[in-house]
């Protein structure tokens, strides 16, 4: 069981933040369950209201680029997918992935905050 | 699976075609099968236009992807390696790698720039005078136009017909014009300038109004209208210093006095030889007579017409005249041809062989810059064989060398713009017709150009060491046998050494070729003593001149005067000397049937007595001129031996031939040698009338001098001065320089081409060197372990040269193929030597062997030196 990590510098993070749009949109689409690449685009799609529109090369290179530095990593199909294609392939948020994600989410909020402090944005953000 | 769409079909094609072997089975059909997913949803969603759409995206980021694929290598694959802050570091780095190494570094530099100064350069006059030639406000329907005479050839036009085909609809304008050299007086001193005598709808065609005041208007062209001028803007600045209130001055031009009503803008340039001075038409000395054919004319094509569909129309105007006017126009037609082809067409030749031959040069520069890039990326193997086994990302290795490769290139180029400035100014000084007719010289897309050179080059050149470093494999470079990558980089370097020996020999064929014309063309005889003899052109012109007595008075004076010259030899006038302006007559003998128009014709000149002498020609037969000869004697001419021996049967001493339409006969008395009017014609058929019998007003001096000719040349213009002090005296050259301005064009190529041949084979020898150099070090240990065992040094010595030769002959090969072919480009351009000329490819060949031996015998001596104990121990 490992303790959960404090400020946005721990794990040797500091290389990868921030991270690009891109990459932080497929972490977050992976961190709940796995999914595979087509569903993934469809995720962010659908949880950016369209802003983030990745196409299939930007997808699979950053999956692969995530594979390497082992944040994501290859699962077999949950069984519960009606799978009309045994080839696909399912991707899943490692534990190192999901700290870089939430390293990442901790500066979001540290940043944020000083927007908040100079009244640049509401204080009240929740559910918007 | 429902019938393929092309966008998948194009789609599926990409990711195969694109993306490396290694990484098309997993990423490759992942990407794939969802990009066609995506493809499906876009068009089900928004038809085809979205689909198409999504097809721009999906190739281009899937060309991104690919291009990181290719440069990283294998497996390797980390997220830690993107970003612009990286960017800055990479750069940063790159310059530090640069200037560790400043005899590279400079080296690179310097032969990107030469290589891209080059180009820009030619491309700037490239620009100026084949994609943009004329100033005019629509160059595209602008047309030369004349007629066309009964046995089919291209002619001037007269006065009345113009008249005629202005009222005719065929073209929105047309403008009849005259150029000429026009003799300036009154305030100031006396000038002879280029003038063009213009029809006031000159500046409709052109479309370009004066800056200053207004252009030439209708009614100032009719015979007897007022007389006026527009100068051009740098004549205003120099005769009349910018003066703004030189509206309404008057100036004599031909002794007639004109208003001054306009200046052209600045820069405006006309392809017919600019002028000082717009002139309005009916000033020019020439017959109202309609068959007096003199003028020459440009018109504005109706909207939509092009030349040929306006010539035809033409034509049938001028059979409608023909009809009306029989004796003047029977059977005479017209012809309309596009301005801006013709005057670009002189040109065209030679700026696309230079812009091809410096294209060349690029190459070669480039071929060096990446061999040594690709020589500096193998010595840093060990650096990155440390840093790839420690982790480090291969990817941002190679990024760095593509990031040292592309500053390398972007120093060069701007090195190589800033140098093209100076390339425009040493083409146009090489070549002066170039400035004076076009606008030459470095715009908003010559700068495109050079930049676009400059990008291609960083990303041909730039690629090769990139990729090169990315297919390093750490395990074996630490093995110190770097065996795989090394062989495959040596055989990439080799075979651009091979391209370049070959591009550098067609260069230097091609150079050789132009020099040995040049050399012909300067051992030919003309036929008189070039040596040491003076001219000066004179048009005499207004009341003082108007009787053949004062005409004949005023050039013995002339003569006189000049003859007591301390230093003066000889002196003599000519209607026409040779290598300048010429004048033709139908020769018809006596007694024959006159036929002007299938008459062979002559080149006429009249000449004091005592010319043959003075020119250095000889006296074949019967005597010269009579000195003494006067204006009621009968007149007497002196032909070439050309003439006599082909035009005249029989003996042609004592024989009379027609000089006039009044059928004045003019009686031989002399036969002389011949001469030739330029340097690529043979013997031309000459008539020589005695200039006191037959007085022209148009006559050139010819003073032999006996030193330097141009000491004589102030005393001489004073001499003319002291006769008539209003008499412009202009052009006063030796006429060796007449003689240069006529190969002019194939002087510039020949230097040019010969400078880059050199170059290139000075290149190519740096290329050869650094093979070698690196040939010898790759195998420094075996050759160390060779010497060792006893190996001879000239054994070793050998080895390395046998390599490096037969690179040298692989690209002799190539080269004499390439040569073969290319020298054929060059046939309209050589003069006494054929394109196939087995001396000069000889030469070429031992030149640029001789060049790669010598590059070639450092490194081998350096493989001799090679201390066999330390390389043993040294793993």
């Amino acid at each position: 069981m490992e303790r959960t990590s404090g400020g946005p510098r721990d794990q040797g993070f500091d290389a990868f933040l921030p991270l690009s749009e891109a990459v932080y949109q497929i972490l977050l689409s992976l961190e709940d369950r796995p999914r595979h690449g087509y569903a993934v685009i469809q995720d962010i799609r659908r949880r950016t209201g369209g802003t983030v529109n990745l196409t299939a090369s930007t997808l699979y290179g950053a999956l692969k680029r995530l594979r390497g530095d082992a944040l994501v990593a290859e699962v077999d199909a949950p069984p519960d997918e009606e799978d009309d294609d045994p080839r696909r392939r399912y991707y899943l948020l490692t534990e190192r992935g999901r700290r870089l994600l939430r390293a990442e989410a901790m500066r979001l909020r540290a940043a944020l905050a000083t927007a908040v402090r100079r009244g640049l944005v509401p204080p009240d953000l929740e559910g918007g | 699976m429902k019938g393929t769409r092309w966008s998948v079909r194009l789609f599926r094609a990409a990711v195969r075609v694109l993306l490396p072997s290694w990484s098309r089975d997993e990423l490759g059909s992942q990407v794939e099968s969802t990009g066609v997913r995506l493809l499906d949803d876009a068009r089900s969603e928004g038809g085809a236009l979205r689909e198409a759409r999504t097809l721009a995206r999906e190739l281009s980021s899937l060309t991104a992807l690919a291009l990181r694929e290719r440069t990283t290598g294998r497996d390797e694959s980390s997220l830690g390696g993107e970003g612009t802050v990286m960017m800055g570091q990479d750069v940063r780095f790159a310059f530090r790698m640069l200037t560790r190494n400043p005899g590279t570094t400079v080296a690179s530099l310097l032969t990107l720039a030469l290589g891209i100064g080059a180009v820009t350069a030619v491309f700037s006059a490239v620009n100026g005078v084949l994609l943009d030639p004329l100033d005019y406000r629509r160059p595209e329907r602008v047309v030369l136009v004349g007629e066309r005479g009964p046995s089919g050839g291209y002619s001037s036009l007269s006065w009345e017909n113009f008249r005629d085909w202005q009222e005719s609809d065929v073209f929105d304008a047309v403008a009849a014009f005259s150029g000429t050299s026009v003799s300036v007086s009154g305030e100031g001193a006396p000038e002879r300038i280029r003038g063009l005598f213009v029809s006031a709808s000159y500046f409709d065609v052109v479309g370009i109004r004066p800056a200053l005041g207004r252009a030439i208007e209708a009614g100032e062209d009719e015979p007897g209208g007022p007389r006026v001028a527009v100068l051009s803007w740098g004549w205003w600045q120099e005769r009349f210093g910018g003066d703004p209130d030189v509206l309404g001055r008057t100036i004599r031009l031909n002794n007639e006095p004109h208003t001054i009503v306009g200046v052209m803008p600045r820069g405006f340039r006309s392809p017919f030889d600019t002028p000082s001075a717009w002139i309005s038409l009916q000033t020019a000395p020439r017959d109202l007579d309609r068959s007096s054919r003199d003028l020459q004319a440009i018109a504005l094509l109706r909207e939509g017409d092009d030349a040929a569909t306006a010539g035809a129309r033409l034509g049938r105007v001028a059979a409608g005249l023909a009809e009306r006017y029989p004796d003047a126009n029977e059977g005479w037609g017209a012809w309309a041809i596009r301005l801006d082809g013709w005057v670009s067409g002189r040109y065209r030749p030679l700026l696309l062989g230079l812009l091809a031959a410096v294209a060349v040069l690029l190459l070669i520069a480039g071929a060096n810059v990446a061999g040594l890039q690709l020589a500096r990326t193998e010595a840093r193997t060990r650096e990155l064989a440390v840093r790839a086994a420690l982790g480090g990302s291969r990817g941002r290795l190679v990024r760095q060398l593509l990031v040292e490769n592309g500053l390398l290139v972007a120093l060069g180029g701007a090195l190589g713009l800033g140098l093209s400035f100076f390339g425009v100014d040493g083409l146009v000084a090489l070549n002066p017709g170039l400035d004076a007719f076009f606008d030459v010289g470095v715009d908003g897309r010559v700068l495109a150009a050079g930049v676009g050179v400059t990008s291609l080059v960083a990303l041909g050149f730039g690629l090769l060491p990139a990729l090169a470093a990315g297919r390093l494999d750490p395990g074996t470079l630490l093995a110190g046998r770097g065996g795989a990558t090394g062989r495959r980089g040596a055989r990439a370097r080799s075979a651009l050494v091979v391209g370049q020996v070959a591009l550098s020999l067609a260069l230097l064929v091609s150079a050789g070729l132009l020099v040995r014309s040049m050399m012909a063309l300067g051992r030919v005889d003309p036929g008189f003593d070039t040596d040491k003899l003076l001219t000066a052109e004179f048009r005499l012109t207004g009341e003082r001149y108007d009787t053949p007595d004062e005409i004949v008075a005023f050039f013995d004076q002339v003569v006189d005067r000049i003859a007591k010259l301390p230093g003066v030899e000889g002196v003599t006038t000519a209607q026409h000397l040779p290598f300048g302006d010429r004048g033709t007559i139908p020769f018809i003998l006596e007694g024959t049937e006159p036929d002007l128009d299938r008459a062979p014709r002559v080149e006429l000149s009249r000449i004091m007595p005592g010319y043959v002498k003075v020119m250095g020609m000889k006296l074949l037969r019967g005597r010269g001129l009579d000195a003494d000869a006067g204006l009621d004697d009968p007149v007497e001419a002196v032909v070439g031996e050309t003439t006599a021996r082909e035009l005249v049967p029989g003996d042609a001493l004592g024989r009379s031939f027609y000089i006039s339409e009044d059928l004045r006969v003019a009686r031989i008395v002399g036969v002389v040698s011949d001469v030739s009017l330029s340097l690529t014609e043979g013997p031309a058929r000459s008539v020589y009338l005695n200039q006191r019998q037959d007085p022209s007003a148009f006559a050139s001096l010819a003073v032999r001098t006996g030193g330097e000719p141009m000491q004589l040349a102030r005393p001489v213009r004073e001499a003319v001065w002291s006769v008539d002090p209003d008499q412009p005296v202009w052009e006063v050259m030796p006429i060796q320089d007449r003689m240069a301005a006529t190969v002019a064009g194939q002087r510039f190529g020949m230097t040019l081409l010969s400078f880059f041949g050199v170059l290139a084979a000075l290149l190519a020898a740096v290329g050869i060197y650094g093979v070698m150099a690196h040939t010898v070090g790759a195998r420094t240990r075996e050759l160390g372990v060779r010497l060792a065992l006893g190996a001879m040094e000239g054994r070793v010595l050998r080895l390395v040269l046998v390599r490096a030769a037969t690179l040298v002959a692989g690209g002799v090969v190539v080269g004499l193929l390439l040569a073969w072919w290319s020298a054929t480009l060059l046939d309209s351009l050589l003069f006494g030597v054929t394109s196939r000329d087995p001396l000069t490819f000889a030469a070429a060949v031992v030149l640029l062997a001789t060049v790669a031996f010598l590059a070639a015998w450092l490194p081998a001596r350096r493989a001799t030196r090679v201390d066999p104990v330390r390389t043993l121990q040294d793993t």
